[in-house]
């Protein structure tokens, strides 16, 4: 069957079969490998895209029951040119290290700063509450994520 | 699979339910159905995908109650303000599943249909005598809560029904009732045990256990029992079993442990 979907602001349509999930889409239709496959089952959140703009676990979503959504990954997160202040932040404070997590914490930390403009450590903890990261014990990522609140000047709570 | 139909017209769903009976799994968030599909766990002939049907969506007052469409998004119901202030235990159950990604696509009429003993809806809509409303090609049937689960994965819905809406009675705060859950962490875990609770003002004090039998159970108990007796009234409708999260003496344990905390001090 036809899939219609906005990706990234640019309308896109692919022919699919009823079995595939959003992930498989973005991946080997659309070639859009940022958005990394983990458990196969919602749980790690390496898969997390913007669906109708709320972060989504594409792995567990059926693509033929979303058409005419639409979806941003994190390409369409990153600038066209550089990086955002999110993904400088996670460099410069050691938030990533395997890397494999980071595309679903940026999705995750991006929807939350964005919407945010009062942000708390307890505030970012329950929105990256559906990202593991198996390599950087969470500490790093939360302070990448108040550097980066700071340098988009919101206002913290404690 | 074989088939896979989309549809955004609740007579066309009633019409291929009535069509494919058992055959037929409904698709709503998919948070259940594609977890179990991605490990091969189930392989329906059909799936119906219903998350366009905007009949289903929405949260409406009526007199005394709220009528929350089936299709209702977790975070869609954590999000609403009559259902945080007047309908409190379900706010805090919505609040307690999975994460952000999965509350933002799994649906409050699929948490039901899943019917799991530990699904996080269930004891708060149980503890407020919620009625869930399923239809057919046949016409409707209003089902209690308490009456519509059978058994784990198992409801009294017939082959051709649907869960449209669910009416949830309003007048449950944050100062007269909650819901608790215990899992292995915060996020992403599914309940060990839960228990949700309401305080009324005639000394009657609500309680409903989620995890601890093969359906939620719920006691109404008057205030100023003793200890020894309450306990015993929470032990007598339980029966928790040893599994993957946790062992049956355990659940028996803690779950009699918070009911009684909460029954003595009004909350946990």
């Amino acid at each position: 069957m036809k899939l219609h979907l906005n990706v990234n602001g640019k309308n896109m349509e692919c022919e699919i079969e009823g079995h595939e999930t959003l992930l498989e889409v973005l991946r080997d239709r659309f070639g859009l490998t940022g958005t990394k496959k983990g458990c196969g089952e919602g749980v790690c959140g390496a898969c997390t895209v913007l669906l109708n703009g709320l972060p989504a676990a594409s792995c567990i979503i059926s693509a033929f029951a979303i058409e005419g959504a639409s979806v941003e990954t994190i390409e369409g997160i990153t600038p066209e040119q550089g990086l955002s202040s999110l993904q400088k932040a996670f460099i410069e404070r050691g938030a990533v290290q395997c890397g494999y997590c980071t595309p679903g914490f940026i999705v995750s930390g991006h929807h939350y700063l964005k919407n945010n403009d009062v942000v708390s450590p307890a505030g970012i903890r329950r929105a990256l509450s559906g990202n593991l990261c198996r390599c950087t014990g969470y500490k790093k990522i939360e302070e990448a994520m108040l550097s980066a609140a700071e340098a988009l000047g919101k206002r913290m709570k404690k | 699979m074989k088939i896979a139909i989309r549809t955004d017209n609740l007579d066309d769903l009633l019409k291929a339910k009535a069509k494919y009976g058992d055959k037929a799994l409904i698709l709503a968030g998919g948070t259940d159905v594609n977890v179990k599909r991605n490990r091969g766990l189930i392989g329906p002939e059909v799936i119906i995908s219903i998350s366009g049907i905007t009949d289903m969506k929405g949260i409406v007052p009526e007199k005394g109650k709220l009528v929350i469409g089936s299709l209702s998004t977790h975070s869609d119901i954590e999000n609403d303000a009559a259902v945080k202030r007047r309908a409190f235990p379900l706010h805090m159950s919505c609040a307690a599943i999975g994460s952000p990604q999965i509350r933002n696509t799994g649906t409050l009429g699929g948490n039901i249909g899943t019917a799991s003993p530990a699904g996080d809806t269930l004891p708060s809509l149980v503890l407020l005598d919620s009625i869930i409303n399923v239809m057919s090609i046949r016409g409707t049937r209003k089902i209690k809560a308490a009456k519509f689960f059978t058994g784990p994965g198992k409801t009294v819905l017939e082959k051709d029904e649907i869960i449209y809406s669910v009416e949830v009675p309003l007048g449950y705060t944050s100062s007269n009732s909650g819901f608790f859950k215990l899992g292995m962490r915060d996020a992403l875990a599914i309940s060990v045990l839960s228990v949700a609770w309401y305080f009324d003002k005639n000394g009657t004090v609500g309680l409903s256990f989620g995890g601890v039998s093969p359906v939620v159970k719920r006691i109404l108990v008057k205030q100023g029992l003793s200890e020894t007796a309450f306990r015993k009234k929470v032990s007598g409708i339980i029966s928790p079993i040893d599994d993957i999260r946790a062992g049956a003496g355990f659940r028996r344990g803690v779950v009699t442990d918070i009911a009684f905390k909460v029954y003595r001090d009004g909350g946990i």
